[in-house]
């Protein structure tokens, strides 16, 4: 793969990465710390890649890791500004999803979007977040009520595509 | 199954995350329970809109552009850093992981080869008779451990759901290891797995290691400390010889909160270790249920009251008290084990009974068993074996013998002293109502009583005939004319019902 190519690749997948380092890291800050060293990783091990069309999980993986690397370096401290990114204006369906994942605390909308945007089993979850898998289960099942609720109360049509 | 353990487990079971056994408990409960069934299709409502909705990430208008920024700075990495990236992404995928080689073994690659062989050779050359024994008992190691998890019906729960994986915890000083296998803190008690290897021949060289009664090893102590310091009283098992170490489990009682701590301590000139751990049993306590059973019923003096009930998702624990007419050393259970009477007729045996004597002379009973399926459940104690003070004096180097007591015939077939220990052996019908003899003393030349502890070493069943044995360490330089029997039990055959529920 040609420095160009690989470039192009990361260009196509940036946006869904993005959200989901900020998603795993819990700001905007430490997401975008560890999506520039998952990038410089993956650059220089590109070689290893041996199908350039499996870039996006091959990546994927590579920057869960170096999100487990940011939160195990920082230890839940979370930083002033992180509530001004939950003032999102939802305007489809995605971005209400996103709103309400938003709202959730940082430890509990790790584990509802790594298996849903990342598709990871909980063990691998535990793993990379560094949790027994017992409170992987008790998070998950915490966000997915809260999430349901939240649901509930707001409209859906008001957010239709 | 409890429908709470299910709903826990829905996102496990539609990401295809559980063990067949575990999917097909869960899919058999979902077709009978409606409410499951229900947060099961909602569930996979929630979760369609969620994959659909996390695909698409929304513009934030702070959307960082990754793929510049990278066309602009890489070609500032460093060989060094752009080297370990690159090893560490390949060790992440599992690929072999090489380390740099330095220029002189680049320009002499075999060099590397042949060192590493020689070095290997001198290594097997002093070690081939423990390299030998190694590879022939080194993968009986995770069967140990593995039997030693199944044996348990609260860790194997814990293994199956992923709360054990690795070590919890691995320290190391000097030539000792510890590693703490695993651990769950349910409501009524506390379950720890650890591995110990690397102890030194002489075991007072770790002064925190005590010797185990009847046991070759020597069992390490283990403190359980609750968030304000009160020590957990907790149960030892015999650990398990293996090749690694000794692998054992510790019982505690609950937690006295929520969160606690586990200390572990080896001193000595040998090591100082250190281990410690934080335990939690909230996230059991919430998948479990506790409830008080009325029931009280007396049989010959022995009563049987105060029952609670513990029913997490993977053991059934029974809390009941026995009182009335005990001596201090109170009642065992012996041969005639209580058992779960369920639905279909089928027992369950309980994996673990432990007592605790109280002041006013009852006692405390704790009775685990595996969780029987939902229904119907009854606690059958067929049962119980009384101790009664008695006066037995069996004379050294006469027999065989019979002897009795409170209606009982024993059959000592000797009592002989030989290589500083004093050896019994005596036998009973198995249609007696007692069942063994206890509470020794040594009687010496003067007719002075010493205290007795004997190590309990047969107890077999042969023509309808129970024989035991008993062999007391003798103190140096003392003859010892007889041997003094203070107990008996008695057997009570009250069987005892208890609807758990």
């Amino acid at each position: 793969m040609t420095d160009q190519e690989f470039i192009a690749h990361l260009a196509r997948v940036q946006r869904t990465m993005t959200a989901l380092a900020r998603a795993i890291t819990g700001n905007d800050a430490d997401g975008q710390d560890a999506l520039q060293e998952a990038a410089l990783a993956a650059y220089v091990a590109r070689g290893q890649l041996r199908s350039p069309e499996r870039f996006a999980p091959w990546f994927r993986t590579i920057l869960i890791h170096k999100c487990g690397e940011t939160l195990r370096r920082r230890r839940q401290v979370i930083p002033l500004d992180a509530a001004c990114q939950r003032k999102q204006e939802a305007t489809a369906e995605s971005g209400l999803i996103w709103m309400l994942v938003d709202q959730l605390s940082p430890e509990v909308a790790q584990v509802v979007v790594l298996p849903y945007l990342a598709d990871l089993p909980q063990r691998d979850i535990a793993y990379v977040l560094g949790i027994p898998v017992g409170t992987v289960k008790s998070r998950l099942n915490r966000a997915l009520k809260q999430l349901r609720t939240m649901l509930e109360e707001v409209p859906a049509k008001c957010y239709a595509k | 199954m409890l429908c709470e353990v299910v709903r826990s487990e829905l996102p496990a079971l539609l990401g295809r995350e559980l063990d067949g056994p575990t999917t097909r408990t869960m899919e058999e409960h979902l077709q009978v329970c409606a409410g499951c069934a229900r947060a099961r299709v909602e569930l996979e409502v929630l979760e369609k809109r969620l994959r659909e909705g996390l695909l698409h990430a929304p513009h934030t208008g702070r959307q960082h552009d990754v793929a510049s920024w990278l066309a602009e700075h890489r070609h500032r990495l460093t060989p060094e850093q752009a080297e370990r990236e690159r090893l560490w992404v390949a060790d992440l995928f599992g690929e072999p992981c090489r380390l740099p080689l330095s220029r002189a073994r680049r320009r002499f690659p075999g060099m590397r080869a042949l060192a590493a062989g020689l070095v290997l050779m001198v290594v097997a050359m002093a070690n081939w008779s423990a390299l030998v024994k190694a590879s022939a008992e080194l993968p009986l190691v995770g069967e140990f451990v593995q039997r030693l998890v199944f044996t348990d019906a609260g860790l194997s729960w814990a293994y199956e759901h992923g709360y054990i994986q690795k070590p919890m915890a691995d320290v190391r000083a000097g030539k000792v290891r510890l590693k703490i296998l695993g651990a769950v803190a349910d409501p009524l008690q506390t379950t720890i797995l650890y591995l110990i290897d690397g102890l030194p021949p002489d075991p007072w060289a770790v002064s925190g290691v005590v010797p185990a009664e009847g046991f070759a090893g020597w069992i390490p102590p283990l403190v359980i400390t609750g968030v304000n310091g009160e020590r957990v009283p907790f149960w030892k098992g015999q650990p398990l010889v293996t090749p690694l170490g000794l692998v054992g489990m510790v019982h505690a009682e609950a937690l006295p909160s929520a969160e606690a701590e586990v200390t572990r301590e080896l001193r000595g000139p040998a090591a100082t270790l250190e281990v410690k751990l934080e335990l939690s049993r909230a996230e059991l306590s919430a998948m479990s249920r506790q409830y008080g059973i009325e029931y009280r019923h007396e049989m010959e003096g022995v009563l049987v009251h105060e029952v609670l009930v513990t029913d997490t998702p993977a053991q059934l624990m029974v809390n009941y008290m026995i009182s009335g007419g005990l001596s201090p050393s109170g009642i065992k259970l012996e041969h005639h084990v209580p058992y779960l009477l369920l639905p279909d007729g089928s027992r369950l045996n309980p994996q673990h009974a432990r007592g605790r004597g109280r002041q006013d002379g009852s006692w405390d009973m704790v009775l685990a068993f595996p969780r029987p399926p939902d229904g119907q459940v009854t606690l059958v104690m067929p049962v119980l074996a009384l101790n009664v003070p008695v006066e037995l004096e069996l004379a050294v180097g006469n027999g065989p013998f019979t002897s009795s007591v409170e209606g009982v015939e024993f059959l000592v077939e000797e009592v002989v002293c030989r290589d500083g220990y004093l050896h019994l052996s005596y036998s009973w019908s198995e249609g007696s109502p007692g069942w063994g003899l206890l509470d020794w003393q040594l009687v010496d030349a003067r007719g002075g009583l010493l205290p007795a502890s004997s190590h309990h070493t047969t107890g077999s069943h042969h023509d309808g005939r129970v024989t035991a044995g008993e062999r007391f360490e003798l103190p140096p330089g003392m003859t010892i004319t007889a041997l003094r029997a203070t107990g008996l039990q008695l057997l009570v055959y009250g069987n005892w019902e208890i609807p758990l529920r």
